[in-house]
């Protein structure tokens, strides 16, 4: 296994998993270790023996204790105690406990794809056609009278917005979800922690609002876009593909990909989790979005810093960005050497510019940038210089570990670009990748 | 965008839209049939993309690169049990992993460094504003500077030393300047004065301190010139401060602010004058304390001679004369005159007076030692006053000899029910007078005491363990390995015989036994180890103590063999 405990420690649940794991972490409570290429286990002892057993492909794992925090602490020890030592974890043949489990779980993925071969047809396309018609309505009300609203705070005009209460944008919010546009609803929740946040916060609110603006104009006039854009419009609004019909319209791209961050944050209700992905050798980036409600954890395991072959398939967009995993191959290893990406500022920028032109309301870009050195500043936001002293501004105060690893040399960095500063997400320096967050 | 600003701000309904000038204007005026709100809606919008997709690079200078490293980096798993103490700011295990690494000729790995300059609280602190937390993070700071600094700096290697660099300076742009005080070269004298007159409370502090190092008569000046402003608390802290770089220069000072009317302020005055053997104070109390103590030496002649041989010698006596009033004049010298509760007033006064005559003056005075005094009190009526006095001016005053009498002699009292002393005292006073003697007398202490058959008297270990020197001497640390296996041998038997509460000693031990007692320190355990369906409750107590022990030890051994495992060159062997 070549996960290091940074990587394990970004599948804890929570701070408290994180120190439990890392205390089951050693050789004394865990009896017949043991891994192969694609699986670890082991027996750890707690208030009774627990059978704890990993699929490393997929990270899939199964511990038989009952505690309700997944990956429970067992499964974080195991992984640590794998990746802390190779002697302590031993090469060998699993037992039948381990055997049996990872039938039964090759065996589940193969009725999931015969399944999904046989969902091609729906139901009732007539029922369906008809129950989107009805959607369709509702929408189009929905936003008629946002845009009333949207009209009403320009005339009244932005100034002592800050002074509004939550619940000024929370209601208007909640009209969206009610019109069935929960996509925009969420757009607009955001909007309504800008005011007062900073200095130039009725700029950027306004910037907001103006986008929002163009895309309730374009949606209205769906039909004279291509049909990537009108995709794209209809998934900013909120109509969602379930995975049935990703799989028919989605555009599968295989590779490696090396998962080169991780971004966690609470929205509404939900913990939205953005992992930002890049192919080995290739161009193409990719976002994976996971949501999670109610403390539960995200479906999939991404660990950031980690590679690992696979397919991807993307959301149909006039710039495709978001995606899933289809099928994940072979096994996770941890990002070495330089990363795949531009060695100037401008072509970054270029890039940036060309995406927003097909996909105008793109809010994030994955940015890799080789060769760049941070650059520490007092009182102002940090920057990251190419090697033509071209700089973008880093989002946040102060970034210590990015600074330390470059020493004032260039490194590869890959960070997320939001239009106005760059988030860092990971340095490459001397031959190993550092992951620079650690809410992921 | 920001003539259109200015209308949004304002509403379309105070102010129209101005006209377009905006090349991405056109895309939006043509459209036909908005309202004005509507218009510049989506003028903005465009305009916002267009902004975007336009945006310009800013031009950067470049910094200078750090020199190339010499040493090698310590092993990653090294570098992982570093961060983990890190994070559980372990500052004494840090301190020794640190000198390791250094003897070693390592360095840390650079993604370490952050967290091992600004602790564990890293560099964020001075983001979080003020309040209780930000107070305690602060405070965890300062002492990972104070103490923890000086053992990483020769393992921070070159990378480490010019992050450092950008560190202070942002801290003192952003912060107070007197973080950089582990790094005193650095700090310009303006910038001190600065830092003394405005900093926050604990950092003028160490400012003050710092510069009485350096130049007592001016930080003298600096207390003076602020002295009336300050608070009663903080004037008491300060004042304290003198002790560093103390010379008779600064009584006038110390005679001013006995007449301060705080209490604690004319308590520390008195001390620090106490300590000038030439200070008016100083002859002050010794006079006056020549009246309240009066010795009889033992008688001498054939008897007392043979007694001597046989080793029962006769004692001096001892006598002790409270004072009966308080006079006022005293409270000119810092003398308080209402007691705390539980004391009576005549001892209060008695032991005041006492504590600040330094302890070498009585056998000067009575024409004999230490020893002799002491066990002369130990007897007396009211001998214990003379006790607590002596032990608090032998702290003072850091007389060796003295200190070692004293330990002795509340030693003793450990021994079972010795004469209904309460135990909280005497345990007090030799943690107290442990912190002043020199490390291999209280180590001699040590191992007389792990040896000594009255297991009760074991007791005092956990008073004296944080003052032994550290490493501890194999020899120390066999004879407490030994003490350990028999106490936990019988607890497993008797979960009630705790008397020795040496459990109270695993954690502060664990970080002082010496490299090489290690492997003998990990094994033997496995009578407390193998796992039972049902523990009895002695073997669950001793197996949870046990629990603060060991794995710190498995730990210091892990992290020596990892530093052992990188040759000079940065191998793996």
């Amino acid at each position: 296994m070549q996960l290091t405990v940074e990587q394990i420690l970004t599948l804890a649940p929570d701070v408290g998993s994180q120190a439990a794991g890392r205390k089951l972490g050693t050789v004394k409570p865990w009896q017949n270790p043991g891994q192969t290429d694609t699986a670890v286990w082991g027996e750890c002892q707690g208030s009774a023996l627990y059978q704890v057993r990993v699929d490393l492909a997929s990270f899939g794992y199964h511990c038989s204790c009952p505690s309700r925090k997944l990956p429970c602490k067992h499964v974080l020890g195991l992984l640590l105690l794998a990746a802390g030592s190779s002697a302590a974890v031993p090469r060998a043949e699993p037992p039948e406990w381990v055997a049996d489990w990872l039938a039964k779980r090759a065996a589940r993925a193969q009725q999931r794809e015969e399944k999904k071969e046989k969902a091609a047809q729906p139901a009732d396309p007539a029922a369906q056609a008809k129950r989107a018609e009805q959607r369709q309505q509702r929408v189009l009300e929905g936003l008629d009278r946002f845009d009333l609203w949207l009209n009403d705070l320009v005339r009244n005009g932005l100034a002592g917005l800050e002074l509004q209460p939550a619940s000024f944008w929370e209601n208007q919010a909640k009209r969206l979800v009610d019109a069935q546009a929960p996509g925009l609803a969420a757009r607009l929740r955001r909007l309504g922690e800008i005011p007062g946040s900073t200095p130039n916060w009725p700029r950027r609110l306004l910037g907001h609002l103006g986008r929002l603006a163009l895309l309730t104009h374009a949606y209205r006039r769906l039909d004279q876009f291509d049909e990537a854009l009108q995709s794209d419009l209809c998934q900013l609004v909120g109509w969602t593909l379930n995975r049935d019909d990703l799989a028919v319209q989605g555009d599968i791209v295989s590779g490696r990909w090396l998962v080169l961050g991780q971004i966690v944050e609470d929205e509404d209700r939900f913990r939205v989790q953005r992992s930002w992905l890049i192919e080995q050798g290739g161009e193409r980036t990719a976002l994976v979005l996971q949501f999670s409600a109610a403390g539960r954890p995200f479906q999939e395991a991404i660990p950031p810093g980690t590679c690992q072959g696979g397919d991807l398939v993307f959301w149909p967009s006039a710039y495709p960005q978001r995606a899933r995993f289809g099928v994940r191959r072979g096994e996770l290893t941890a990002i070495v050497g330089e990363l795949p990406g531009v060695p100037a500022v401008s072509e970054f920028l270029q890039q940036f510019a060309a995406a927003l032109a097909r996909q105008p309301w793109l809010e994030r870009f994955l940015c890799v940038l080789k060769n760049v050195t941070p650059i520490p500043r007092r009182a102002a936001p940090w920057l990251i210089r190419d090697a033509t002293g071209a700089a973008l501004p880093l989002a946040g105060r102060e970034h210590w570990k990015l600074l330390a690893l470059s020493g004032g040399r260039p490194v590869d960095l890959a960070g997320e670009w939001n239009g106005e500063e760059l988030l860092p997400l990971g340095v490459a320096a001397e031959g190993a990748y550092h992951l620079l967050r650690d809410d992921a | 965008m920001d003539d259109l600003l200015q209308t949004a701000l304002l509403g379309t309904a105070k102010q129209p839209a101005p006209p377009t000038d905006h090349p991405a204007d056109a895309l939006v005026t043509r459209l036909q049939g908005q309202s004005a709100e509507r218009q510049l809606l989506l003028r903005v919008g465009a305009r916002t993309v267009h902004d975007l997709a336009g945006y310009v690079a800013q031009q950067a200078e470049a910094i200078t690169a750090a020199l190339p490293d010499t040493r090698p980096v310590c092993s990653r798993r090294a570098a992982q049990i570093l961060a983990d103490w890190i994070a559980a700011n372990q500052h004494e295990l840090l301190i020794e992993a640190y000198q390791r690494l250094d003897r070693a000729g390592q360095r840390l790995p650079p993604a370490l460094l952050p967290e091992a300059l600004g602790g564990s609280t890293g560099f964020a602190v001075y983001e979080l504003g003020a309040g209780p937390e930000v107070e305690r993070q602060t405070n965890q700071m300062f002492h990972h500077f104070e103490r923890v600094y000086p053992a990483v700096r020769p393992v921070l290697g070159e990378r480490g030393q010019w992050l450092s660099r950008f560190y202070w300076e942002s801290v003192q742009d952003s912060g107070p300047a007197a973080a950089s005080g582990s790094d005193s070269a650095n700090s310009s004298p303006d910038l001190e004065e600065e830092n003394w007159k405005e900093a926050p409370h604990r950092e003028r502090q160490w400012t003050l301190e710092r510069l009485r190092q350096i130049d007592p008569d001016r930080a003298r000046q600096w207390l003076t010139a602020a002295w009336s402003t300050e608070k009663a608390e903080h004037r008491a802290e300060f004042l304290e401060k003198l002790s560093v770089g103390l010379s008779a220069r600064d009584e006038g000072f110390l005679e001013q602010a006995l007449e301060d009317r705080s209490a604690r302020v004319q308590m520390i005055a008195a001390g620090l004058l106490a300590r000038l053997p030439g200070s008016a104070l100083a002859q002050r109390m010794r006079g006056l304390a020549e009246t309240l103590l009066a010795y009889t030496p033992p008688r001498q002649g054939l008897g007392a001679a043979l007694r001597k041989i046989v080793g029962k010698e006769k004692l001096g006596t001892l006598e002790v004369k409270l004072p009966r009033q308080f006079e006022k004049t005293w409270r000119r010298d810092g003398i308080q005159e209402k007691p705390p509760a539980g004391i009576s007033a005549r001892t209060f006064w008695a032991s005041q007076v006492l504590g600040l005559v330094p302890p070498s003056h009585w056998e000067a005075h009575f024409q004999t030692s230490a020893v002799e005094l002491v066990a002369a009190a130990e007897v007396a009526e009211d001998g214990q006053v003379a006790l607590e006095a002596w032990s608090q001016a032998a702290v003072l005053f850091e007389d060796q000899s003295w200190i070692q009498a004293l330990w002795d002699g509340w030693y003793q009292y450990e021994a079972p029910k010795k004469r209904g002393l309460d135990h909280d005292k005497s345990r007090a006073w030799l943690a107290q007078l442990s912190e002043k003697m020199e490390g291999s007398e209280l180590e001699r202490r040590a191992i007389r005491l792990l040896e000594d058959p009255a297991s009760e008297r074991k007791i005092a270990l956990a008073q004296i363990v944080e003052a032994l020197p550290r490493p501890w001497s194999p020899a120390l640390a066999r004879k407490y390995l030994a003490a350990l296996r028999d106490y936990t041998a019988q607890l497993v038997e008797n979960p009630r015989s705790q008397g020795a509460r040496l459990h109270e000693t695993f954690s502060p031990s664990a970080v002082c036994l010496p490299d090489a007692c290690f492997e003998e320190a990990l094994q033997g355990w496995d009578f407390l180890l193998t796992e039972e369906e049902k523990p009895s409750p002695g073997k669950r107590m001793a197996a949870a103590a046990l629990d603060q022990f060991l794995p710190v030890v498995r730990l210091r051994k892990e992290f020596r063999d990892q530093v052992a495992s990188i040759t000079p060159t940065g191998e793996h062997s």
